[in-house]
């Protein structure tokens, strides 16, 4: 009972967190200030947001590099419109839905149709995505937002943010939607093995080209929520300040295998508030926000060699006692046996 | 080149018989390069400016170039390298910092191709012994080197180079621009290492089959090791090129080299996945790219909408490929070319049981 809760990787992250903040508190009592941890709470959420469209590519044994500039297209969409025309929440949350589906569209065709590598087919649509930032602010930007996004912002029901709760209910579904649902479980098990799963009559290029999909509809509402927190978006939102490397550094911190297969949406949610915290931690200490994209490349590193080290050392037997032991937990199980329970 | 062809691997993909369909993805580029050339003559401004002017061009992307044949090597093994662009900048970046402290110039230069050699040879030896995806790991040393290339280049930035360095960037001997023909030496020295050298062979068959290479006695890591030093020596040396050229140098000086050194590999026929492709379609790729991109500026394009542009290609290109590689594809273009019809795959199924 004590193995299994130690091998969950939130619980690893949490003890972390908790760690990081108490040491931060004795040096800087400041950092407990409600202001400040509703910021960091805030800004996991719109992070943890793409995270979890990255977590579902990943688990589908992809990469998708565009989620930032899926991001802050959406966000100069649903500014500029919002300027111009007032319209209500609603028509940002549409035009914020349609343009990430519309986007990660194009990248679930040309990595399933094209069958061009996914790292290659969204690195091209990141810049194609970022130069259209460009193309559609044509110099302009998004200063100051009407009102009713600016409330959305800033409200907060229960004394919790607004913007928090949306994410915990957006984890809560793509919990849910990962492991009760059909095409969920096809993700699972497609990201474990394609051939296998593609023999045993799971439709792999649907599951697959669903990740890119889901990945931009979470990014484009990520938009929504970055341009009604910050009310502030440039034609270099989004790749300009490297938010795919945040997408990607979060989703590896919370255990999601690089292999495809394994995730678990809750700890992803988890890792997105200790990065969040550990990079402004990092600023309560002084270090100067150009470390931040080499921050996360570490942590990055760091958690993927620690993964790969657990996985090849110690030989097959070893390999087949680990998998035992985390198919008492809830996700592995699926992976394990996709199709059994059909 | 004898080694390119036994690495095309006529045996294990249909590819090269598409492309001999096509009548040569190279000649086809070759096309397209003279189409492009003549077209943007007639239509940008200051294009064309005679033989030398065309060398001036290049001049203007030799970066880009020098840096996509180092690429081209790392994805004949089918990995990549997404450091390349971060890896220019911090060699121009070291080497600044270096001759600002007092150090003669070239002393500077080779101190930081030493540099971006060892962060290669660290990105080989994480990605061969951590036996992760190369993806990740130069998505990595990409983010952290450029946080260090920032780092270290402080302010303010060195920017009076000496003269002769400057002209390595912007000068010519006799009307040849001396950065392109550190760029020849560079195309060269790859052309001859992937045709007709055992190191050549060796990547393109691990690039077709690693396991099988490994049975075949190749020694997997170390070859991929050197490679990658290979490829990051490749970004040094464009590093120190574009600092030349710019007479400057930044912490983000290279950072869009990485896209359009990508699109030039692909486009110039090296398989994305590996095992087969040439250092003569690279070329043709590189100066297609290069020539698309300068046209297009002088044209009165923006630069953003030239990047637009080069991501539709990278796309288009790996699609185009992979669409001619395609079996269906491929069949269903020898049916009409040759107007054959197409085997019942029943049929098929049953002579081979009955041989």
């Amino acid at each position: 009972m004590l193995r299994r809760t130690v091998t969950k990787q939130e619980s690893y992250l949490l003890i972390a967190i908790v760690i990081i903040s108490l040491i931060t508190v004795a040096v800087h009592p400041n950092f407990l200030k409600a202001s400040n941890v509703t910021s960091i709470l805030v800004s996991a959420s719109i992070f943890g947001f793409i995270a979890l469209g990255e977590t579902f590519v990943i688990l589908g044994r992809g990469i998708d590099l565009s989620v930032s500039a899926t991001l802050g297209l959406s966000a100069l969409v649903i500014g500029m419109t919002a300027n111009q025309h007032h319209i209500p929440i609603v028509i940002g949350v549409i035009i914020g839905v349609v343009l990430g589906i519309v986007l990660g569209t194009v990248n679930g065709l040309l990595v399933i149709f094209g069958k061009v590598p996914p790292i290659i087919a969204t690195l091209a649509t990141l810049t194609v995505y970022g130069a259209l930032e460009f193309v559609y602010t044509n110099g302009n930007q998004v200063n100051s937002m009407p009102n009713n996004f600016d409330n959305l912002g800033n409200a907060s029901y229960l004394g919790i943010p607004v913007i928090v709760l949306i994410f915990l209910v957006a984890v809560a579904v793509c919990w849910y939607f990962a492991k009760y649902t059909q095409l969920g479980r096809d993700i699972y098990a497609t990201g474990n093995d394609r051939q296998h799963a593609e023999s045993r009559g799971i439709k792999t290029s649907k599951a697959i080209f669903s990740t890119y999909v889901i990945s931009g509809l979470l990014a484009g509402i990520a938009g929504l929520l970055f341009i009604s927190y910050y009310t502030t978006a440039t034609a270099a939102t989004g790749p300009g300040t490297s938010y795919e490397l945040s997408a990607i550094a979060i989703s590896l911190i919370g255990g999601t295998a690089l292999t495809g297969g394994r995730a678990n949406f809750v700890s992803v949610a988890i890792a997105s508030v200790f990065l969040a915290m550990t990079l402004t931690v990092a600023v309560f200490f002084g270090v100067p926000g150009i470390w931040d994209p080499a921050a996360e490349g570490f942590l990055i590193l760091a958690v993927v060699l620690g993964d790969a080290f657990l996985t090849s050392r110690s030989g097959r037997r070893s390999v087949v006692e680990l998998k035992r032991i985390i198919s008492k937990g809830d996700v592995a199980h699926l992976a394990d046996n996709p199709a059994g329970e059909r | 080149m004898l080694g390119s062809r036994l690495g095309k691997a006529d045996v294990f993909r249909p590819l090269s018989a598409s492309v001999k369909a096509f009548g040569g993805w190279e000649f086809a580029l070759l096309v397209l390069l003279v189409v492009e050339i003549v077209a943007f003559s007639q239509g940008a401004y200051g294009f064309w400016l005679g033989g030398a002017g065309a060398l001036t061009q290049l001049q203007q992307f030799v970066g880009i170039a020098v840096a996509s044949m180092g690429l081209g090597l790392v994805i004949l093994t089918g990995g990549i390298d997404l450091s390349i662009g971060s890896v220019a900048s911090l060699t121009g970046v070291v080497m600044a910092r270096l001759w600002a402290s007092g150090l003669n110039i070239w002393v500077a230069v080779l101190i930081a191709l030493v540099v971006a050699c060892a962060i290669g040879t660290l990105n080989g030896l994480i990605i061969t012994y951590g036996k992760l995806h190369p993806l990740i790991v130069t998505l990595v040393t990409m983010f952290v080197v450029s946080s260090v290339a920032e780092v270290v280049v402080g302010t303010p930035t060195p920017y009076v180079f000496p003269s002769n360095f400057v002209n390595l960037g912007m000068g010519a001997y006799h009307s040849l621009p001396w950065s392109v023909m550190v760029f020849v030496v560079v195309a060269i020295c790859a052309g001859y290492l992937v045709g007709f050298t055992t190191f050549g062979r060796e990547l393109l068959m691990i690039g077709s089959n690693p396991v099988a290479a490994a049975y075949a006695g190749i020694r997997v890591r170390r070859v991929l090791v050197i490679n990658y030093t290979l490829c990051a020596l490749s970004a040094g040396i464009a590093g120190i090129l574009m600092s030349a050229l710019y007479a400057s140098a930044r912490g983000d000086l290279a950072q869009h080299l990485l896209l359009p050194a990508l699109t030039a590999v692909v486009l110039g026929g090296v398989d994305i996945f590996g095992g087969s492709g040439r250092v003569r379609g690279m070329v043709l790729g590189v100066l297609l790219i290069g020539f698309l991109q300068q046209g297009m500026m002088l044209y009165g394009v923006n630069a953003v909408d030239v990047q637009l542009v080069t991501g539709i290609l990278l796309g288009a290109a790996v699609v185009t490929k992979n669409m001619s590689g395609s079996q269906r594809f491929t069949r269903r273009l020898r049916r009409r070319r040759t107007n054959v019809p197409p085997p019942v795959p029943n049929e098929l199924e049953a002579s081979k049981v009955a041989s």
